[in-house]
């Protein structure tokens, strides 16, 4: 193991900027230092050699959560006097509880660390037995492999759970939303002009990372939060697409992702072979088809949930749910 | 490890509740709730065919995507996993059966409120089925990691379900428990992800055979034991509990302390006599005894206190959870305590979600009819709401552990290995446990027998709601009455030496 100056300069202010995420008073601090934070832990990953985790943490735990964190926070402010805020009694833990709360956490802290250092490091663990399936897995990168092959039965479930929450958000809202409401605004023009130039670019590289998924780091999670990205980008500027859906067709396109892996898993199924064992001349043609509905499903799942976060749902009482928004 | 492989039964089981969850997410409220209600009863009918086949021919395993484990991820099909399946099925349907009525438009309500049931009724179905789904993942799978997905998936349908009422109460325990059971999954992962680093497998067939005692080791036990055990509101973490299970909808509140505490109680024994049992130290299985002991006591005590009904169900369910942990340190002892250890533990857990869910269930239905549930003003109840009151006395039975429930024998087993491992004391404490139970069912159960305040109004209880309580708590009671069946069921491919039970029930 080398260890570099890089490395050296990275573990520390990755730390530095944990605790001085938790320190600021101010959320608005906090959510910056998270973004900063959620970046540089995907150069750690980098540096750890695993792209494929690198990318997903630079566009979901840093670019998109930031942005539901952000989008939050303005919604709150917005509401400040409509939310009614229960008198929650916060107590003001004694000195005694405190030290007793540091002792606990330091000496966890130092376990859990040390139990890292004893590691075995010559644990191979699965990467040989990855490598040899990996021809008749239909793919060529081991990382995309695992994820839609060999432990396709967890990211199955996986999207599930992206599913289940947009099913969780429809629930917490008193009345059903209708859809994604663009409300045309004054944006600036500047924002405008640099949307003009990056949506075309952000949905190129979205499919770019859907299509190199099979060879290379890339795949429908990284397109879909990218393709999300677009879709935040929509809202928060206020320029504008025509967006007319029913409302049926929306929850059809919440559902298509995990619906449509579910059906191919049960479709495949049958006689000698078992769930979600994908006959050898096909896995290559069916692990896109799931991919790109799953890339489809992700980016307006995530976009629903920062509308949901950031007030951009639709209650309008019109029963087609038809919403236009203007062009710019 | 077995090879048979077993038949595409078992993937149905998992995969029919998260196709019917998306069919009734897509079909809106009337159409999801007969959707719903059908694929109970499908359900319920595929794990007895799945019981059986168990019976018949052993335990069997089944490769997810032909790839078989280290690589991929097996499906683990054996008594106990059987045996959780098959009761979740029961209460499942009967809570559904009784979904179909609560959710129904009220007569004598206001529009505004029967719109508020309305729209709990539509996203109800699409939760609870996801739900289902992963409690059957979690029951069937052979993988630590997928074992992890499926503890997500029950945990955000569980949040959403606690969340569903949208009143502040509800909103605010909501957060709480999501809090908690994220940190709770969030430790296990931790757990996951040491164990894996250190021996390279996932599945937990494998991981037995490879696991050595250890400093990693013993950590990542710790972890993901801590984990469950948030997950299961054991002492001294269970105070997310009461609000969260008092505060849902009924139907929720059935659910979540029905099943839900039973799964990550079903997975900590799972591991930790399973795929664990070499590395675990004795001490351990003492520490959650403690903490089982002072969890009945306290909870019992709790629960005598409360003044509304629901609350004192849910305490009533934090005190019952110390009973399934005294499981741990009954284990530790000789081969025959052992067997009565591990029936009566199991047992009782599987009493405990019949009895609890038929409760919570009746709890609904006064809530209902009155509007509240405050217990000094039932006066009157067990009159004009005989069936519920029978339901409630049933269950409350099974919840005390008299004669002849499934709480009974669940006890009986329990004290019976206390008295052979030579651990007196806990004997003493399942005795004293049962009679504060006693104490709080028959506080209520009496103001029910007294006589009514004249000119109350009550809304009338549809029948499907009243029966369907009432198949469930005569399901607590049957449990004691036909032990042998899920008794000889735990038998198949049991970790512990089990002893014929056909002397004992006598």
């Amino acid at each position: 193991m080398n260890i570099n100056i890089f490395d050296l300069l990275l573990a520390p202010t990755l730390i530095f900027l944990a605790w001085q995420m938790l320190r600021a008073r101010d959320l608005l601090v906090s959510i910056v230092l998270f973004i900063i934070f959620g970046v540089l832990v995907s150069l750690a990953w980098v540096q750890l050699q695993a792209p494929d985790i690198a990318l997903v943490e630079a566009v979901i735990g840093s670019a998109l959560t930031g942005a539901l964190f952000l989008g939050c926070l303005g919604h709150m402010e917005s509401h400040r006097k409509k939310i009614v805020i229960e008198k929650i009694k916060i107590s003001k833990g004694s000195k005694v509880y405190d030290c007793f709360l540091s002792v606990l956490v330091i000496s966890m802290g130092s376990i859990l660390s040390w139990s890292v250092l004893t590691l075995p490091k010559n644990v191979l663990g699965l990467t040989d037995k990855i490598q040899s399936a990996l021809a008749k897995s239909g793919v060529e990168n081991p990382v995309t492999a695992v994820i839609l092959n060999f432990r396709g039965y967890d990211t199955l479930l996986e999207m599930g759970v992206l599913f289940l929450v947009v099913v969780s958000v429809y629930a917490l809202h008193a009345i059903e939303p209708v859809s994604i409401k663009i409300q045309p605004r004054q944006a600036s023009r500047v924002l405008i002009a640099f949307l003009h130039i990056l949506t075309p670019l952000m949905i190129l590289v979205a499919f770019y990372l859907l299509l190199v998924g099979g060879h290379a780091p890339g795949g429908a999670f990284q397109a879909g939060a990218m393709l999300a990205g677009v879709g935040i980008l929509m809202l928060v500027g206020g320029v504008a697409f025509s967006f007319n859906v029913e409302r049926w067709v929306l929850r059809f396109i919440y559902v298509i992702g995990f619906g449509s892996f579910l059906l191919i898993g049960l479709g495949v199924m049958g006689g000698e072979r078992n769930f979600l064992e994908y006959p050898e001349y096909l896995s290559k043609k069916l692990i896109f088809l799931i991919e790109f509905l799953a890339t489809i499903s992700i980016s307006f799942i995530l976009v629903t949930l920062f509308a949901g976060c950031s007030g951009f749902l639709n209650y309008g009482k019109s029963n087609s749910g038809t919403v236009r928004g203007v062009s710019a | 490890m077995t090879q048979i492989i077993a038949s595409h039964a078992s993937v149905w089981t998992i995969m029919l509740p998260f196709l019917s969850g998306v069919l009734c997410f897509m079909a809106g409220r009337r159409i999801g709730t007969l959707i719903g209600v059908v694929t109970a009863f499908i359900l319920t009918i595929l794990t007895l065919n799945l019981g059986v086949s168990v019976f018949q021919s052993g335990p069997s395993r089944y490769a997810i995507g032909g790839w078989s484990s280290p690589l991929g991820i097996d499906i683990h099909l054996d008594g106990l996993s059987v045996l959780m399946l098959g009761f979740t099925a029961i209460v499942g349907t009967c809570i559904s059966m009784y979904a179909f009525g609560y959710f129904k438009d009220r007569k004598g309500l206001k529009k505004e409120k029967n719109k508020h049931y309305a729209k709990m009724g539509t996203y109800f179905w699409p939760l609870w089925f996801f739900a289902w789904g992963g409690l059957n993942v979690l029951f069937l799978s052979s993988d630590i990691f997928n074992i992890y997905v499926a503890l997500e998936i029950v945990s955000f349908s569980a949040i959403a379900l606690v969340a569903l009422k949208g009143s502040v109460d509800a909103l605010l325990s909501a957060t709480r428990y999501f809090f908690l059971t994220l940190l709770g999954s969030l430790v296990y992962l931790f757990g996951v992800g040491f164990l894996y680093s250190a021996y390279g497998v996932l599945d937990l067939g494998l991981l037995e055979t490879v696991i050595r005692p250890g400093m990693i080791s013993t950590v990542a036990i710790t972890l993901m034991t801590l984990g469950l055990i948030i997950k299961t509101a054991l002492f001294p973490i269970h105070f997310w509990l009461p609000p969260a299970h008092a505060n849902a909808p009924a139907p929720v509140s059935a659910i979540l302390s029905g099943l839900v505490v039973m799964g990550s109680f079903y997975l900590l024994v799972r591991l930790w006599f399973e795929t664990f049992t070499g590395v675990i130290m004795p001490v351990a299985g003492q520490l959650l005894g403690v903490l089982g002991a002072i969890a009945i006591l306290g909870g019992a005590l709790q629960a005598l206190r409360q003044s509304r009904l629901k609350m004192m169900l849910a305490y009533s369910t934090v005190a019952q959870i110390g009973y399934m942990f005294l499981l741990f340190p009954l284990l530790a002892g000789n081969s025959i305590g052992q067997g009565f250890a591990w029936g009566g533990g199991i047992y009782f857990s599987i009493s405990h979600a019949c009895a609890k869910a038929a409760a919570f269930m009746v709890a609904g239905s006064i809530m209902y009819a009155l509007g509240h549930d405050r217990i000094k003003d039932f006066r009157g109840l067990a009159q004009r709401f005989p069936i519920g009151v029978f339901a409630f006395a049933l269950a409350g039975m099974s919840l005390m552990g008299l004669p002849p429930s499934g709480g009974f024998i669940g006890k009986w087993m329990l004290l019976k290995a206390a008295m052979l491992t030579g651990q007196w004391w806990y004997a003493l404490l399942i005795v004293a446990g049962s009679i504060l139970a006693a104490c709080y069912i028959f506080r209520v159960l009496e103001i029910t027998l007294k006589a009514a305040n004249p000119g109350e109004k009550a809304l009338h209880i549809p029948l499907r709601m009243q029966l369907s309580s009432l198949a469930m708590s005569f399901f607590a009671i049957l449990l004691g009455l036909a032990a042998t069946i899920p008794l000889e069921i735990l038998k198949i491919d049991s970790p512990v030496f089990f002893q014929s039970m056909e002397g004992f029930i006598k």
